[in-house]
């Protein structure tokens, strides 16, 4: 442990060296007043651990230079001792206020001394352990989020939410249909509407939990018709639909929202962000000489939704709408 | 080397430099005492008496000098006490405090 013992009285800074290097604190720098302890601080290279200065000083006391020291960023949790007579009892408070630690009264029984620094020094590894483990875990944070940085074009797998698959998987599904299976099929694309704003202001880790709040509440809406759905990138999910004409796709698109409205979703400055969805007319497989036609045509109903504007003014439910939409997407769901 | 040895082979090494600061200061605190008896105003006087005495109780206890710590403490804060009143001259009482204090000082210097 190096510290650095500040007190105008050049026996007692020997006799406290001494005490302390008998004990097993060998590195002990010490100043004769607050000038010279600052000149020490402000050129050392390498850093002190605990200060111990003594109150009443000529010139600036120890405890303005406590003060001084605790705005210094490296030591805003350094211990810092005060050395002071029982009769300077009234700037124990003030010494506190200035950022002192613990204080030893003169004259100091040895003792004593080494006892507080060995507290301070517990108390120092401790909260630098503390800190530690906070720069670890925000060490890891940083990791995690580098895991799930992706393009925003990239496909990425959206774990847990049921009942979404992944966008390769989605595509093999439709290359094993049978061509009388592509007659009742249809393929549908709908996209979260300015998407690229939403990955900006996004961590990647947010990003990926609003990706799979909007597939939850996509396949909610969806929970009535035999979609099987997949992130296809870019803001964009695809879908495989069967008997898509037994549906309304204005009513699924507004409930689809509702259900995001409820969400409250807020990006990484605690700022709601408004989160909206686009939902493509179902294209119908129909004639189709093979499966990879009908992959062909579900990326064009992606890309088509994801290149082209969005649909001019997105469909808000009206309140009472969407109430109702939302009540009947509940009386869906269970 | 004991921890406790080192310390006490510390204390009587500086204990010579201590009394011949003391013998020093003792100097300095008759010659401060007789200015107080004709000054006008003797608060400066008295703080710097104030300032040494202080030293003295920071370090003489650990020097073996007990009785002189808990004197200068004394008078340090009986000092300190006259000073927050704006009286420009002590009270005999505190003169009475510090000729004791030199009293002590003397004992200890002389050995």
């Amino acid at each position: 442990m190096r510290l650095l013992a500040v007190d105008d009285d050049a026996l007692i800074l020997e006799l406290l060296k001494t005490t302390l290097q008998a004990n097993g604190y060998g590195n002990i720098v010490t100043a004769g007043d607050a000038k010279e302890a600052a000149e020490i601080i402000t050129k050392s290279t390498e850093p002190f651990d605990g200060f111990l200065l003594d109150i009443m000083m000529p010139g600036v006391t120890g405890i303005e230079l406590a003060r001084w020291i605790r705005k210094i960023p490296q030591y805003q949790t350094a211990p810092i001792l005060m050395i002071t007579s029982m009769s300077e009892k009234t700037f124990i408070d003030a010494a506190f206020k200035a950022g002192a630690s613990d204080y030893v009264t003169k004259p100091f029984d040895p003792v004593e001394v080494v006892t507080r620094v060995r507290l301070a020094e517990r108390q120092y590894q401790s909260t630098r352990q503390v800190r530690e483990s906070s720069l670890q875990i925000k060490a890891l944070n940083a990791q995690l989020e580098e895991r799930y940085r992706a393009a925003l074009s990239e496909p990425v797998v959206l774990e847990d939410v049921d009942g979404l698959i992944d966008y390769m998987a989605l595509q093999n599904y439709l290359l094993q249909l049978s061509r009388g299976d592509f007659f009742a099929t249809s393929v549908l694309a709908m996209r979260i509407v300015d998407v690229g704003d939403i990955y900006t202001r996004c961590s990647p880790m947010l990003f990926r939990d609003i990706l799979a709040d909007v597939a939850e509440c996509a396949l909610s809406a969806l929970a009535q018709t035999e979609c099987i759905m997949a992130y296809a990138g870019n803001g964009a999910f695809a879908g495989v639909i069967a008997f898509a004409e037994q549906h309304d796709f204005d009513d699924i698109e507004m409930m689809i929202n509702v259900l995001i409205d409820q969400l409250d979703l807020i990006d990484d400055k605690q700022q709601p962000i408004e989160v909206r969805v686009a939902v493509g007319k179902p294209i119908s497989v129909g004639i189709t000489k093979s499966g990879r036609d009908a992959v062909a045509k579900m990326q064009r109903a992606v890309e088509d939704l994801t290149w082209n504007q969005p649909k001019p003014g997105v469909r808000h439910a009206r309140p009472s709408t969407a109430r109702s939409l939302f009540s009947r997407v509940f009386s869906m769901a269970f | 080397m004991q921890q406790a040895e080192i310390i006490a082979r510390k204390i009587a090494e500086i204990r010579p430099r201590f009394l011949a600061d003391l013998s020093a200061r003792l100097d300095r605190f008759d010659a401060l005492r007789d200015e107080i008896d004709s000054a006008a105003d003797a608060r400066p006087l008295l703080d710097e008496l104030m300032q040494g005495a202080h030293r003295i109780a920071g370090l003489a206890a650990t020097m073996g000098f007990g009785d002189l710590g808990q004197l200068s403490r004394q008078t340090e804060l009986a000092i300190q006490s006259h000073r927050s009143t704006s009286a420009l001259r002590p009270p005999a009482a505190l003169l009475d405090e510090i000729d004791d204090l030199l009293g002590e000082m003397a004992l200890i210097v002389q050995g």
